[in-house]
């Protein structure tokens, strides 16, 4: 998913991106609180989005 | 530390060649650690376990892993690979090779690699069973 304004600089924060996402027929198969990756690097709900950012929900990992 | 990128694959992982990559003329100890695709009492009739990963940022994650590993141990060498795609019950899923002068160094840092692995590397994986039925696995809930 990718944020995207015409504006260059979103002031949103990434839970804003997960609360979007809530109503998804997937997103019911998340745990409460999965963990959020801003441009390929795990990031807290309320780092700041900007234009072009791609956030990714993580469910729970399982490599190794 | 000598380190080689490219952290997935999706073909067999070949330990031996895993070894030459880390073997130089200081090391004293090297360490294998392989993860491979097994069948146990709980898991049920496995055939093989389906990984996928969200490519970029594991390659990524793994790159911040290694790193950590070479500041805590300066003079370790690390070959890492982590396949991807179906992989057959017995066969590797991830192999991590640690060189050391000293072997307390190699075996500290491929401990460190394999759990932080399982902890943070955005990898999911599917168990595929004999009977043809197949299940996510859940593990951790990932994060930094």
């Amino acid at each position: 998913m990718r944020a995207s304004q015409p504006s260059a600089l979103v002031m949103k924060p990434a839970a804003d991106a997960l609360a979007a996402v809530r109503s998804e027929s997937w997103a019911s198969r998340l745990p409460p609180s999965p963990a959020v990756a801003v441009n390929r690097r795990y990031a807290g709900r309320e780092v700041a989005l900007r234009d072009g950012d791609e956030v990714a929900i993580i469910p729970p990992v399982a490599g190794g | 530390m000598w380190a080689m990128s490219g952290w997935l694959t999706d073909r067999p992982i070949d330990v031996g060649q895993l070894l030459a990559e880390v073997a130089w003329a200081g090391s004293g100890g090297t360490v294998a650690f392989v993860g491979t695709v097994r069948r146990s009492a709980e898991d049920g009739d496995v055939a093989a376990i389906e990984y996928s990963a969200y490519d970029e940022m594991a390659e990524a994650e793994f790159g911040r892993i290694v790193a950590e590993a070479a500041a805590r141990w300066p003079e370790i060498r690390v070959a890492l690979r982590h396949r991807v795609g179906l992989v057959p019950l017995g066969e590797a899923s991830v192999a991590i090779v640690t060189s050391a002068p000293h072997r307390a160094d190699a075996y500290a840092a491929s401990r460190f690699l394999i759990e932080e692995t399982k902890r943070r590397a955005p990898i999911w994986k599917k168990e595929r069973f004999v009977s043809g039925q197949a299940r996510w696995v859940e593990e951790h809930p990932g994060g930094a």
